[in-house]
């Protein structure tokens, strides 16, 4: 990934002394934004797709919630692409407006939302910011037809479901990876593609925002002076 | 200690690779030799098949001493900072975890015991100060035999001639880079095909 316009230092910097607050603001909105988008885009499939969505994305397991968009993607890909691409489109874009409104700050490019989410994971050790981060990542990485695998992980992370959400998002992210999936199916192995998501992300994402903030506080020097 | 009957070769990280890990990659300004070397880190930790076994004193002593270190040397009063410190290296070790790596103790009596044998050895041969000096070392070297691991590192000068001392054939992967190209050799032991897939070898 390219090197961002605004630091991670400079992030930390302008969030300091208000992190709390934000932290709490911040997964209150977004869990709230994520909901709504979701059920509005489960009613437009509704609509679209009547007997063919049958009983919905919830309530399924995770093989039946693959063949049930895999089958989506096949028979409606056309009619499917516009939901899907405006979905992205309203995560990406409102999320980002959503989060700037609260941190009030010049968030141009998603990616600058990604490591808001992991700094307020490194401050406050709630996982929760990390999942968001990881699943927001594969639908950034993710193409059409592919993002509605991770718009359907975000239904599963709602649900508290986690590792079938990070199974889903690595399918729908899989070429882009940098950590190779496993050759199981996700619903036959849902670790392991959960696990090189994870991977792919600190790799591209987690770990340039920590060691950013380990060069610029002086412990990257420390570590490397010998006692 | 780990089983013996693990088929896959199990590698161990001394210190500087782990070091090498924790570097800003993007805004650092380093060496080409020296974001060859991270960025080979990186990938062995994050994208490669290898089982790493990470050695305790790397990840509870050194990591935490160094932290602490700067937090003092820098000042760090900031409750936000220090909170993100503390937070930041359970997020390494939950890395590490999730990766599939073990953290091996040192802190034990096999390992210890092999380490107490080796130290009078080498003493008498190479001079108190010497070995002094070096007794971490000894301790990660004494973790990769009683883990039957192979032991790779940045600087394999000192292990070889500890292990020439002491007569004993531990796996060794040597880190080299030259210009932005890394470059693995290996001593008492076959390649292993993770490691090499980095170096495009």
């Amino acid at each position: 990934m390219r090197c961002s316009a605004v630091t991670a230092v400079e992030l930390f910097n302008e969030l300091s002394g208000r992190f709390e607050k934000l932290e709490e603001e911040v997964k209150d909105s977004a869990t709230k934004f994520i909901e709504g988008v979701w059920e509005d885009f489960l009613e437009e499939l509704e609509a679209a797709f009547g007997d063919a969505f049958e009983l919905g994305l919830e309530g399924r397991n995770l093989q039946e919630t693959f063949a049930l968009l895999d089958r989506l993607v096949v028979q409606y890909r056309g009619r499917l692409e516009a939901l899907v691409e405006e979905l992205k489109r309203r995560l990406s874009e409102e999320l980002l407006r959503e989060l700037e409104s609260k941190v009030k700050l010049a968030l141009e490019a998603f990616e600058q939302v990604l490591r808001l989410l992991h700094m307020f994971y490194l401050h406050s050790g709630d996982e929760w910011f990390l999942y968001l981060a990881m699943l927001l990542y594969a639908l950034y990485k993710s193409r059409y037809p592919d993002s509605i695998y991770a718009i359907a992980g975000l239904g599963k992370f709602l649900r508290n479901e986690l590792e079938e959400a990070f199974a889903l998002a690595a399918y729908a992210a899989r070429e882009r990876l940098p950590r190779r999936p496993p050759a199981a199916n996700p619903w036959e192995n849902p670790k392991e593609w959960a696990k090189a998501l994870e991977l792919s992300y600190h790799y591209e994402i987690g770990m340039n925002v920590a060691a950013e903030l380990m060069r610029e506080w002086g412990i990257a020097d420390a570590l490397r002076e010998p006692e | 200690m780990r089983s013996a009957s693990q088929n896959e070769t199990c590698i161990l990280l001394d210190t500087n690779i782990l070091v090498d890990f924790a570097l800003d990659v993007i805004h650092e300004q380093l060496s080409e030799e020296e974001r060859a070397a991270a960025e080979f880190a990186r990938k062995l930790v994050l994208l490669s098949e290898c089982k790493l076994l990470i050695p305790e004193i790397a990840v509870s002593v050194e990591f935490p001493r160094a932290f602490s270190r700067a937090v003092l040397e820098h000042h760090v009063t900031s409750e936000d900072k220090l909170r993100a410190c503390v937070n930041m290296l359970k997020y390494i070790e939950r890395i590490l975890k999730v990766a599939g790596h073990e953290i091996v103790k040192c802190w034990d009596v096999n390992v210890l015991k092999i380490a107490a044998g080796w130290y009078y050895r080498i003493e008498k041969v190479k001079g108190s100060d010497w070995i002094k000096r070096r007794h971490q070392d000894l301790i990660i070297l004494a973790t990769a035999k009683a883990n039957d691991a192979c032991l790779i590192t940045k600087n394999p000068k000192d292990f070889e001639e500890m292990m020439k001392v002491v007569s004993s054939a531990i796996p060794l992967c040597s880190v080299g880079v030259s210009g932005s190209r890394v470059r693995v050799s290996w001593l008492n032991t076959d390649p292993v095909k993770c490691v090499e897939s980095l170096t495009g070898a």
